[in-house]
Protein backbone atom coordinates (compact mmCIF):
# COMPACT_ATOMS: atom_id res chain seq x y z
CA UNK A 1 0.00 0.00 0.00
CA UNK A 2 1.57 3.33 -1.37
CA UNK A 3 1.35 6.61 -0.03
CA UNK A 4 -0.62 7.64 -2.94
CA UNK A 5 -3.19 4.77 -3.60
CA UNK A 6 -6.59 5.82 -3.20
CA UNK A 7 -7.05 2.92 -0.45
CA UNK A 8 -4.38 4.57 1.78
CA UNK A 9 -5.52 8.08 1.44
CA UNK A 10 -9.46 7.79 1.75
CA UNK A 11 -9.91 4.88 3.99
CA UNK A 12 -6.45 3.53 5.77
CA UNK A 13 -5.63 7.23 6.62
CA UNK A 14 -8.61 8.42 8.29
CA UNK A 15 -9.44 5.51 10.27
CA UNK A 16 -5.89 5.29 12.03
CA UNK A 17 -6.03 9.27 12.39
CA UNK A 18 -9.63 8.93 14.35
CA UNK A 19 -8.60 5.99 15.92
CA UNK A 20 -5.33 7.55 17.29
CA UNK A 21 -6.82 10.99 18.20
CA UNK A 22 -9.68 9.17 19.90
CA UNK A 23 -7.16 6.29 21.90
CA UNK A 24 -5.26 9.25 23.08
CA UNK A 25 -8.22 10.44 24.62
CA UNK A 26 -9.71 7.94 26.40
CA UNK A 27 -6.89 5.59 27.02
CA UNK A 28 -3.43 5.67 28.26
CA UNK A 29 -0.69 4.97 25.53
CA UNK A 30 -3.47 3.31 23.60
CA UNK A 31 -2.33 5.84 20.75
CA UNK A 32 1.47 3.91 20.23
CA UNK A 33 -0.85 0.65 20.15
CA UNK A 34 -3.21 1.84 17.35
CA UNK A 35 0.19 2.93 15.47
CA UNK A 36 1.92 -0.54 16.44
CA UNK A 37 -0.91 -1.96 14.34
CA UNK A 38 -1.83 0.18 11.91
CA UNK A 39 2.32 -0.54 10.94
CA UNK A 40 2.04 -3.64 10.87
CA UNK A 41 -1.19 -3.77 8.68
CA UNK A 42 0.41 -1.48 6.20
CA UNK A 43 3.65 -4.09 6.29
CA UNK A 44 1.23 -6.74 5.61
CA UNK A 45 -0.93 -5.11 3.10
CA UNK A 46 2.18 -5.60 1.07
CA UNK A 47 2.79 -9.54 1.25
CA UNK A 48 1.27 -11.03 4.66
CA UNK A 49 3.17 -14.48 4.76
CA UNK A 50 6.41 -11.84 4.71
CA UNK A 51 5.43 -9.48 7.60
CA UNK A 52 6.39 -12.32 10.37
CA UNK A 53 9.70 -11.51 9.00
CA UNK A 54 9.95 -8.17 10.51
CA UNK A 55 8.07 -9.04 13.76
CA UNK A 56 10.93 -11.54 13.95
CA UNK A 57 13.29 -8.60 13.53
CA UNK A 58 11.69 -6.91 16.19
CA UNK A 59 11.43 -8.80 19.11
CA UNK A 60 15.38 -10.10 18.54
CA UNK A 61 16.21 -7.19 18.21
CA UNK A 62 14.83 -5.85 20.86
CA UNK A 63 15.89 -8.57 23.14
CA UNK A 64 19.39 -8.20 21.92
CA UNK A 65 19.06 -4.59 22.54
CA UNK A 66 18.26 -5.48 26.66
CA UNK A 67 20.80 -7.94 26.46
CA UNK A 68 23.45 -5.28 25.80
CA UNK A 69 22.25 -2.56 27.78
CA UNK A 70 22.11 -4.95 30.94
CA UNK A 71 25.43 -6.13 30.11
CA UNK A 72 27.97 -4.80 33.12
CA UNK A 73 31.46 -6.26 31.28
CA UNK A 74 32.47 -3.76 28.58
CA UNK A 75 34.10 -6.55 26.31
CA UNK A 76 29.96 -9.08 26.72
CA UNK A 77 28.43 -5.61 25.71
CA UNK A 78 30.77 -5.43 22.57
CA UNK A 79 30.50 -8.92 21.66
CA UNK A 80 26.76 -8.52 21.86
CA UNK A 81 26.93 -5.40 19.68
CA UNK A 82 28.81 -7.16 17.45
CA UNK A 83 27.42 -10.48 17.29
CA UNK A 84 24.04 -8.50 17.19
CA UNK A 85 24.64 -6.38 14.13
CA UNK A 86 26.16 -9.39 11.95
CA UNK A 87 22.86 -11.12 12.24
CA UNK A 88 21.62 -7.81 10.90
CA UNK A 89 23.79 -7.41 8.24
CA UNK A 90 23.11 -11.27 7.57
CA UNK A 91 19.68 -11.41 7.10
CA UNK A 92 19.95 -8.42 4.85
CA UNK A 93 22.47 -10.29 2.57
CA UNK A 94 20.64 -13.19 2.47
CA UNK A 95 17.37 -12.07 1.23
CA UNK A 96 18.73 -8.75 -0.58
CA UNK A 97 22.06 -10.39 -1.98
CA UNK A 98 22.04 -13.97 -1.93
CA UNK A 99 20.98 -14.34 -5.74
CA UNK A 100 23.70 -11.58 -6.86
CA UNK A 101 26.58 -13.33 -5.07
CA UNK A 102 25.04 -16.49 -6.86
CA UNK A 103 25.37 -14.74 -10.25
CA UNK A 104 28.97 -13.38 -9.80
CA UNK A 105 30.17 -17.31 -8.34
CA UNK A 106 28.29 -18.92 -11.34
CA UNK A 107 29.86 -16.48 -13.99
CA UNK A 108 34.16 -16.21 -12.19
CA UNK A 109 34.38 -20.29 -11.02
CA UNK A 110 32.03 -21.14 -14.55
CA UNK A 111 29.81 -22.92 -11.83
CA UNK A 112 25.95 -23.70 -11.97
CA UNK A 113 24.63 -23.43 -8.32
CA UNK A 114 20.79 -22.43 -8.61
CA UNK A 115 19.10 -19.33 -7.77
CA UNK A 116 17.42 -19.14 -4.28
CA UNK A 117 15.04 -16.24 -5.93
CA UNK A 118 14.30 -15.14 -2.26
CA UNK A 119 11.77 -12.44 -2.43
CA UNK A 120 12.82 -8.82 -0.99
CA UNK A 121 11.19 -8.05 2.43
CA UNK A 122 9.62 -4.31 1.90
CA UNK A 123 11.82 -1.96 3.50
CA UNK A 124 14.42 -4.18 5.00
CA UNK A 125 17.63 -2.01 3.61
CA UNK A 126 15.84 1.03 5.54
CA UNK A 127 14.90 -0.85 9.39
CA UNK A 128 18.00 -2.96 9.29
CA UNK A 129 20.39 0.45 9.81
CA UNK A 130 17.93 2.06 12.20
CA UNK A 131 18.22 -1.36 13.98
CA UNK A 132 22.40 -1.07 13.77
CA UNK A 133 21.57 2.49 14.92
CA UNK A 134 19.80 1.36 17.68
CA UNK A 135 21.93 -1.71 18.79
CA UNK A 136 24.61 0.72 18.81
CA UNK A 137 22.63 3.43 21.29
CA UNK A 138 21.89 0.86 23.27
CA UNK A 139 26.08 -0.21 23.95
CA UNK A 140 26.83 3.88 24.05
CA UNK A 141 24.25 3.97 27.13
CA UNK A 142 22.15 6.58 25.33
CA UNK A 143 18.49 5.09 25.32
CA UNK A 144 17.21 6.11 28.66
CA UNK A 145 14.08 4.53 28.45
CA UNK A 146 13.06 1.25 26.09
CA UNK A 147 10.31 -0.88 26.73
CA UNK A 148 8.81 -3.14 23.76
CA UNK A 149 6.09 -1.03 22.09
CA UNK A 150 7.74 1.66 22.21
CA UNK A 151 11.01 -0.04 20.09
CA UNK A 152 8.32 -1.97 18.15
CA UNK A 153 6.38 1.74 17.34
CA UNK A 154 10.31 3.06 16.50
CA UNK A 155 10.93 0.49 13.65
CA UNK A 156 6.90 -0.03 12.34
CA UNK A 157 5.90 3.56 12.83
CA UNK A 158 4.34 3.42 8.58
CA UNK A 159 4.81 7.14 8.00
CA UNK A 160 8.78 6.64 7.75
CA UNK A 161 8.72 2.44 7.51
CA UNK A 162 8.97 1.93 3.27
CA UNK A 163 11.31 4.62 2.08
CA UNK A 164 12.57 6.51 5.19
CA UNK A 165 13.98 9.19 6.23
CA UNK A 166 16.01 6.83 8.95
CA UNK A 167 15.16 7.75 12.28
CA UNK A 168 17.11 7.43 15.59
CA UNK A 169 15.31 6.17 18.64
CA UNK A 170 16.10 9.50 20.83
CA UNK A 171 14.43 11.55 17.65
CA UNK A 172 11.00 9.31 17.59
CA UNK A 173 10.46 8.08 20.83
CA UNK A 174 10.36 11.62 22.99
CA UNK A 175 7.85 12.35 20.67
CA UNK A 176 5.84 9.39 20.33
CA UNK A 177 5.29 10.07 24.20
CA UNK A 178 5.10 14.00 24.35
CA UNK A 179 1.70 14.70 25.93
CA UNK A 180 1.00 17.71 23.47
CA UNK A 181 1.63 15.31 20.66
CA UNK A 182 -1.54 13.05 21.31
CA UNK A 183 -4.28 16.18 21.04
CA UNK A 184 -5.49 17.13 17.69
CA UNK A 185 -3.59 19.91 16.18
CA UNK A 186 -4.80 22.25 13.78
CA UNK A 187 -2.09 23.58 12.68
CA UNK A 188 -0.18 20.76 11.95
CA UNK A 189 -3.16 19.27 10.41
CA UNK A 190 -3.10 22.42 7.66
CA UNK A 191 0.76 21.91 7.09
CA UNK A 192 0.60 18.60 6.73
CA UNK A 193 -2.00 18.57 3.88
CA UNK A 194 0.06 21.04 2.32
CA UNK A 195 3.25 19.24 2.35
CA UNK A 196 1.39 15.58 1.19
CA UNK A 197 -0.21 17.75 -2.02
CA UNK A 198 3.24 18.84 -2.27
CA UNK A 199 4.51 15.36 -2.16
CA UNK A 200 1.53 13.77 -4.16
CA UNK A 201 2.67 16.57 -7.13
CA UNK A 202 6.43 15.74 -7.26
CA UNK A 203 5.23 11.78 -7.07
CA UNK A 204 1.49 11.63 -9.11
CA UNK A 205 2.24 15.12 -11.83
CA UNK A 206 5.86 15.07 -12.11
CA UNK A 207 7.89 11.93 -11.42
CA UNK A 208 4.94 9.15 -13.08
CA UNK A 209 4.76 11.07 -16.03
CA UNK A 210 8.70 11.61 -16.59
CA UNK A 211 8.91 7.72 -15.71
CA UNK A 212 6.87 7.82 -19.26
CA UNK A 213 9.78 9.07 -21.43
CA UNK A 214 12.24 7.69 -18.90
CA UNK A 215 11.09 4.05 -19.69
CA UNK A 216 10.68 4.34 -23.26
CA UNK A 217 14.62 6.03 -23.64
CA UNK A 218 16.04 3.36 -21.25
CA UNK A 219 14.54 0.61 -23.27
CA UNK A 220 14.63 1.79 -26.63
CA UNK A 221 18.05 2.99 -26.00
CA UNK A 222 19.74 2.00 -29.28
CA UNK A 223 17.48 4.66 -31.19
CA UNK A 224 18.43 7.85 -28.61
CA UNK A 225 20.71 10.08 -30.35
CA UNK A 226 21.94 13.41 -28.92
CA UNK A 227 19.17 15.19 -28.08
CA UNK A 228 16.79 13.06 -26.94
CA UNK A 229 19.50 11.54 -24.81
CA UNK A 230 20.10 14.28 -22.79
CA UNK A 231 16.08 14.38 -22.27
CA UNK A 232 16.03 10.82 -21.48
CA UNK A 233 18.83 10.74 -18.69
CA UNK A 234 17.57 14.69 -17.16
CA UNK A 235 13.96 13.23 -17.19
CA UNK A 236 15.51 10.00 -14.80
CA UNK A 237 17.72 13.09 -12.74
CA UNK A 238 14.71 14.89 -12.04
CA UNK A 239 12.30 11.45 -12.01
CA UNK A 240 14.21 9.99 -9.81
CA UNK A 241 14.45 12.76 -6.92
CA UNK A 242 10.49 14.14 -7.34
CA UNK A 243 9.97 10.35 -7.11
CA UNK A 244 11.85 10.36 -4.20
CA UNK A 245 11.27 13.45 -2.20
CA UNK A 246 7.74 13.43 -3.35
CA UNK A 247 7.65 10.08 -1.15
CA UNK A 248 9.46 11.48 1.77
CA UNK A 249 7.39 14.83 1.52
CA UNK A 250 4.21 12.25 2.39
CA UNK A 251 5.76 10.92 4.71
CA UNK A 252 6.65 14.25 6.27
CA UNK A 253 2.85 14.96 5.86
CA UNK A 254 1.42 11.99 7.23
CA UNK A 255 4.04 11.64 10.08
CA UNK A 256 3.22 15.50 11.11
CA UNK A 257 -0.91 14.34 11.19
CA UNK A 258 0.16 12.84 14.32
CA UNK A 259 2.11 15.65 15.20
CA UNK A 260 5.89 13.99 14.74
CA UNK A 261 8.26 15.90 12.82
CA UNK A 262 10.66 13.46 10.67
CA UNK A 263 14.12 14.98 10.07
CA UNK A 264 14.98 16.85 6.93
CA UNK A 265 16.09 13.93 4.32
CA UNK A 266 16.49 16.46 0.76
CA UNK A 267 17.48 20.00 1.52
CA UNK A 268 16.98 21.30 -2.48
CA UNK A 269 20.08 18.74 -3.53
CA UNK A 270 20.14 19.85 -6.98
CA UNK A 271 21.27 23.05 -6.28
CA UNK A 272 24.16 21.71 -4.81
CA UNK A 273 27.82 23.61 -6.09
CA UNK A 274 29.97 20.51 -5.31
CA UNK A 275 29.23 16.54 -4.97
CA UNK A 276 30.34 17.10 -1.01
CA UNK A 277 27.55 19.62 -1.04
CA UNK A 278 25.04 17.48 -2.70
CA UNK A 279 25.83 14.64 -0.36
CA UNK A 280 24.88 16.91 2.33
CA UNK A 281 21.38 17.51 0.88
CA UNK A 282 20.47 14.46 -0.56
CA UNK A 283 19.57 11.26 1.04
CA UNK A 284 20.35 13.28 4.35
CA UNK A 285 19.87 10.40 6.88
CA UNK A 286 21.58 8.17 4.40
CA UNK A 287 24.54 9.93 4.65
CA UNK A 288 24.37 10.28 7.98
CA UNK A 289 24.19 7.18 8.98
CA UNK A 290 27.23 6.18 6.84
CA UNK A 291 29.25 9.04 7.98
CA UNK A 292 28.42 8.24 11.84
CA UNK A 293 28.48 4.22 11.67
CA UNK A 294 30.89 3.45 9.55
CA UNK A 295 32.90 6.39 7.91
CA UNK A 296 34.15 7.64 11.63
CA UNK A 297 34.89 4.33 12.99
CA UNK A 298 37.00 3.12 9.96
CA UNK A 299 38.85 6.61 9.77
CA UNK A 300 39.39 6.28 13.52
CA UNK A 301 40.68 2.85 13.67
CA UNK A 302 43.44 3.69 11.20
CA UNK A 303 46.90 3.78 12.40
CA UNK A 304 48.28 6.23 9.90
CA UNK A 305 45.22 8.98 9.82
CA UNK A 306 46.27 10.93 6.60
CA UNK A 307 44.49 12.60 3.79
CA UNK A 308 45.12 9.51 1.31
CA UNK A 309 43.65 6.89 3.58
CA UNK A 310 40.48 8.83 4.48
CA UNK A 311 40.15 9.28 0.80
CA UNK A 312 40.09 6.02 0.08
CA UNK A 313 37.89 5.06 2.91
CA UNK A 314 35.23 7.34 1.42
CA UNK A 315 35.98 5.78 -1.95
CA UNK A 316 34.40 2.07 -0.40
CA UNK A 317 32.08 4.16 1.93
CA UNK A 318 30.25 5.16 -0.95
CA UNK A 319 30.86 1.76 -2.95
CA UNK A 320 28.98 0.58 0.51
CA UNK A 321 25.90 3.20 -0.44
CA UNK A 322 25.98 2.04 -3.83
CA UNK A 323 25.47 -1.84 -3.31
CA UNK A 324 23.21 -0.42 -0.72
CA UNK A 325 20.76 0.69 -3.34
CA UNK A 326 20.31 -2.79 -4.71
CA UNK A 327 21.90 -6.27 -5.66
CA UNK A 328 23.32 -4.77 -9.07
CA UNK A 329 27.41 -3.91 -10.53
CA UNK A 330 25.69 -0.64 -12.17
CA UNK A 331 24.59 0.08 -8.15
CA UNK A 332 28.23 -0.78 -7.03
CA UNK A 333 29.62 1.48 -10.39
CA UNK A 334 26.97 4.87 -9.29
CA UNK A 335 28.11 4.25 -5.57
CA UNK A 336 31.94 4.61 -7.12
CA UNK A 337 31.64 7.14 -9.03
CA UNK A 338 30.07 9.33 -6.24
CA UNK A 339 33.01 8.35 -4.07
CA UNK A 340 35.34 9.29 -6.74
CA UNK A 341 33.48 12.41 -7.24
CA UNK A 342 34.26 13.21 -3.71
CA UNK A 343 38.09 12.01 -3.27
CA UNK A 344 38.27 14.66 -6.22
CA UNK A 345 35.35 16.96 -4.35
CA UNK A 346 38.50 16.93 -1.57
CA UNK A 347 41.59 16.76 -3.14
CA UNK A 348 40.60 20.48 -5.26
CA UNK A 349 40.08 21.83 -1.67
CA UNK A 350 43.27 20.39 -0.24
CA UNK A 351 45.49 21.34 -2.97
CA UNK A 352 43.91 24.13 -5.38
CA UNK A 353 42.58 27.19 -3.65
CA UNK A 354 40.36 27.80 -6.50
CA UNK A 355 37.52 29.93 -6.38
CA UNK A 356 35.26 28.27 -9.01
CA UNK A 357 32.38 30.61 -10.40
CA UNK A 358 29.18 29.48 -8.51
CA UNK A 359 27.26 28.80 -11.64
CA UNK A 360 29.91 26.53 -13.11
CA UNK A 361 30.54 24.89 -9.89
CA UNK A 362 26.67 24.00 -9.73
CA UNK A 363 27.07 23.58 -13.67
CA UNK A 364 29.81 20.65 -13.12
CA UNK A 365 28.09 19.21 -10.05
CA UNK A 366 24.53 18.66 -11.42
CA UNK A 367 26.13 17.34 -15.20
CA UNK A 368 27.90 14.89 -12.79
CA UNK A 369 25.19 13.80 -10.72
CA UNK A 370 22.81 13.52 -14.35
CA UNK A 371 26.00 11.30 -15.62
CA UNK A 372 26.17 8.97 -12.41
CA UNK A 373 22.15 8.26 -12.50
CA UNK A 374 22.55 6.97 -16.16
CA UNK A 375 24.18 3.96 -14.46
CA UNK A 376 21.67 3.98 -11.41
CA UNK A 377 18.62 3.57 -13.58
CA UNK A 378 20.38 1.16 -16.68
CA UNK A 379 19.52 -2.24 -17.03
CA UNK A 380 22.97 -3.29 -18.08
CA UNK A 381 26.05 -1.31 -18.68
CA UNK A 382 25.93 -1.42 -22.56
CA UNK A 383 22.42 0.30 -22.32
CA UNK A 384 24.01 3.16 -19.96
CA UNK A 385 27.05 3.32 -22.55
CA UNK A 386 24.92 3.66 -25.75
CA UNK A 387 22.96 6.38 -23.77
CA UNK A 388 26.13 8.03 -22.94
CA UNK A 389 27.43 8.01 -26.30
CA UNK A 390 24.20 9.49 -27.24
CA UNK A 391 24.57 12.09 -24.63
CA UNK A 392 27.86 13.03 -26.13
CA UNK A 393 26.90 13.60 -30.17
CA UNK A 394 28.40 9.76 -31.08
CA UNK A 395 24.66 8.54 -31.98
CA UNK A 396 24.00 11.58 -34.09
CA UNK A 397 22.71 15.00 -33.37
CA UNK A 398 19.86 15.15 -35.76
CA UNK A 399 16.62 16.78 -34.22
CA UNK A 400 13.82 14.43 -34.54
CA UNK A 401 9.92 15.66 -34.88
CA UNK A 402 8.68 16.55 -31.94
CA UNK A 403 5.49 14.37 -31.21
CA UNK A 404 2.62 15.39 -28.87
CA UNK A 405 4.11 13.16 -26.45
CA UNK A 406 7.71 14.80 -26.37
CA UNK A 407 6.22 17.82 -26.79
CA UNK A 408 4.30 17.25 -22.98
CA UNK A 409 7.44 15.66 -21.55
CA UNK A 410 9.67 18.60 -22.78
CA UNK A 411 6.69 20.60 -20.82
CA UNK A 412 7.35 18.61 -17.37
CA UNK A 413 10.88 18.72 -17.46
CA UNK A 414 10.23 22.58 -17.91
CA UNK A 415 8.11 22.51 -14.78
CA UNK A 416 9.96 20.09 -13.00
CA UNK A 417 13.56 22.81 -13.23
CA UNK A 418 11.03 25.31 -12.29
CA UNK A 419 9.79 23.64 -9.55
CA UNK A 420 13.55 22.64 -8.13
CA UNK A 421 15.38 25.84 -8.89
CA UNK A 422 13.31 28.49 -7.99
CA UNK A 423 11.14 27.14 -5.22
CA UNK A 424 12.24 26.67 -1.72
CA UNK A 425 12.39 23.30 -0.19
CA UNK A 426 9.07 21.55 1.60
CA UNK A 427 11.41 21.96 4.75
CA UNK A 428 11.79 25.17 4.52
CA UNK A 429 8.00 25.79 4.63
CA UNK A 430 7.33 23.97 7.79
CA UNK A 431 10.04 25.38 9.49
CA UNK A 432 8.84 28.65 8.33
CA UNK A 433 4.68 28.29 8.35
CA UNK A 434 2.71 30.54 9.78
CA UNK A 435 -0.92 30.21 10.00
CA UNK A 436 -2.93 33.22 9.05
CA UNK A 437 -4.94 35.13 11.81
CA UNK A 438 -8.65 36.27 10.83
CA UNK A 439 -9.16 39.22 11.88
CA UNK A 440 -12.78 39.63 13.33
CA UNK A 441 -14.26 43.12 12.51
CA UNK B 1 34.90 29.22 33.32
CA UNK B 2 32.05 28.41 29.97
CA UNK B 3 34.67 31.09 28.14
CA UNK B 4 37.58 29.07 28.67
CA UNK B 5 36.06 26.04 27.78
CA UNK B 6 35.14 27.80 24.51
CA UNK B 7 37.86 29.05 23.76
CA UNK B 8 39.46 25.58 24.21
CA UNK B 9 37.18 23.95 21.87
CA UNK B 10 37.58 26.97 19.22
CA UNK B 11 41.49 26.50 19.39
CA UNK B 12 40.97 22.44 19.07
CA UNK B 13 38.69 23.08 16.03
CA UNK B 14 41.04 25.88 14.64
CA UNK B 15 44.02 23.55 15.07
CA UNK B 16 42.27 20.05 13.33
CA UNK B 17 40.81 22.20 10.64
CA UNK B 18 43.65 24.44 10.16
CA UNK B 19 40.35 27.35 10.17
CA UNK B 20 42.24 30.57 11.96
CA UNK B 21 40.56 31.12 15.31
CA UNK B 22 39.20 34.51 14.51
CA UNK B 23 36.91 33.15 12.10
CA UNK B 24 35.61 30.61 14.42
CA UNK B 25 32.60 31.54 17.18
CA UNK B 26 30.14 29.85 19.38
CA UNK B 27 27.90 29.40 16.54
CA UNK B 28 30.34 28.08 13.85
CA UNK B 29 28.85 24.48 12.57
CA UNK B 30 30.83 22.36 10.16
CA UNK B 31 28.94 23.19 7.13
CA UNK B 32 30.36 26.78 6.81
CA UNK B 33 33.45 25.94 6.34
CA UNK B 34 34.94 23.78 3.59
CA UNK B 35 37.99 22.58 5.78
CA UNK B 36 35.93 21.72 8.03
CA UNK B 37 34.75 18.10 6.46
CA UNK B 38 34.34 14.91 7.61
CA UNK B 39 38.36 13.93 7.60
CA UNK B 40 38.20 17.44 10.01
CA UNK B 41 35.98 16.02 12.08
CA UNK B 42 37.65 12.91 12.67
CA UNK B 43 40.88 14.78 14.02
CA UNK B 44 38.71 16.99 16.20
CA UNK B 45 37.00 13.56 17.75
CA UNK B 46 40.85 12.38 18.42
CA UNK B 47 41.57 15.80 19.87
CA UNK B 48 38.17 15.81 22.14
CA UNK B 49 39.21 12.30 22.81
CA UNK B 50 42.53 13.38 24.58
CA UNK B 51 41.12 16.49 26.07
CA UNK B 52 38.62 14.13 28.17
CA UNK B 53 40.96 10.62 28.25
CA UNK B 54 38.33 9.13 26.84
CA UNK B 55 36.40 7.36 23.85
CA UNK B 56 34.00 9.24 22.03
CA UNK B 57 31.02 6.90 21.20
CA UNK B 58 30.09 5.58 18.14
CA UNK B 59 26.87 7.48 18.42
CA UNK B 60 28.21 10.56 19.42
CA UNK B 61 30.90 11.10 16.59
CA UNK B 62 28.09 12.10 13.88
CA UNK B 63 27.04 14.84 16.30
CA UNK B 64 30.34 16.80 16.97
CA UNK B 65 29.82 19.10 14.11
CA UNK B 66 29.16 22.68 15.54
CA UNK B 67 30.85 24.28 18.14
CA UNK B 68 27.77 24.35 20.13
CA UNK B 69 27.25 20.75 19.87
CA UNK B 70 30.85 19.83 20.94
CA UNK B 71 29.74 22.73 24.14
CA UNK B 72 27.30 20.41 24.87
CA UNK B 73 29.06 17.13 24.61
CA UNK B 74 31.45 18.13 27.39
CA UNK B 75 29.06 19.69 29.62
Amino acid sequence: MLFHNPIFLFIFLPIVLVSYFYASKHFKNAHLYVLIASGIFFYAWWNIYLSPLIIVSIVSNFFFGKLIVNAIDKNRRKRILIFSIFLNVLFLAIFKYSDFIIQNINYIFSANIGMLNLPFPLAMSFFTFQTIAYLVDCHDNNIKESNFPKYSLFIIFFPQLIAGPIVRYNHMVPQFTDEKNKFFNYQNFYLALIVILIGLFKKIFLADNLSIYVNEGFTNYQNLEFISGWLTSLSFTFQIYFDFSGYIDMATGIALLFNIRLPLNFDSPYKAKSIINFWERWHITLAKFLTSYIYFPWVKSLKNLNFLNAMIVTFFVFVIAGIWHGPSWLYVIFGSLHGLGLVINHTFRKLFRLNINKFLAWFITFNYINFTFVFFRSENLTNAISILKSMIGLNGFYIKDFSNGDVFVFSILIISVITTFLFKNTNYLIDNYKPIKIEKN
Amino acid sequence: MTNNIEEKIISLVSRSTGIPEKDININSKSNDFDKWDSLANVKIILEIEKMINKRVNVSKMGELTSIKSILNYLK
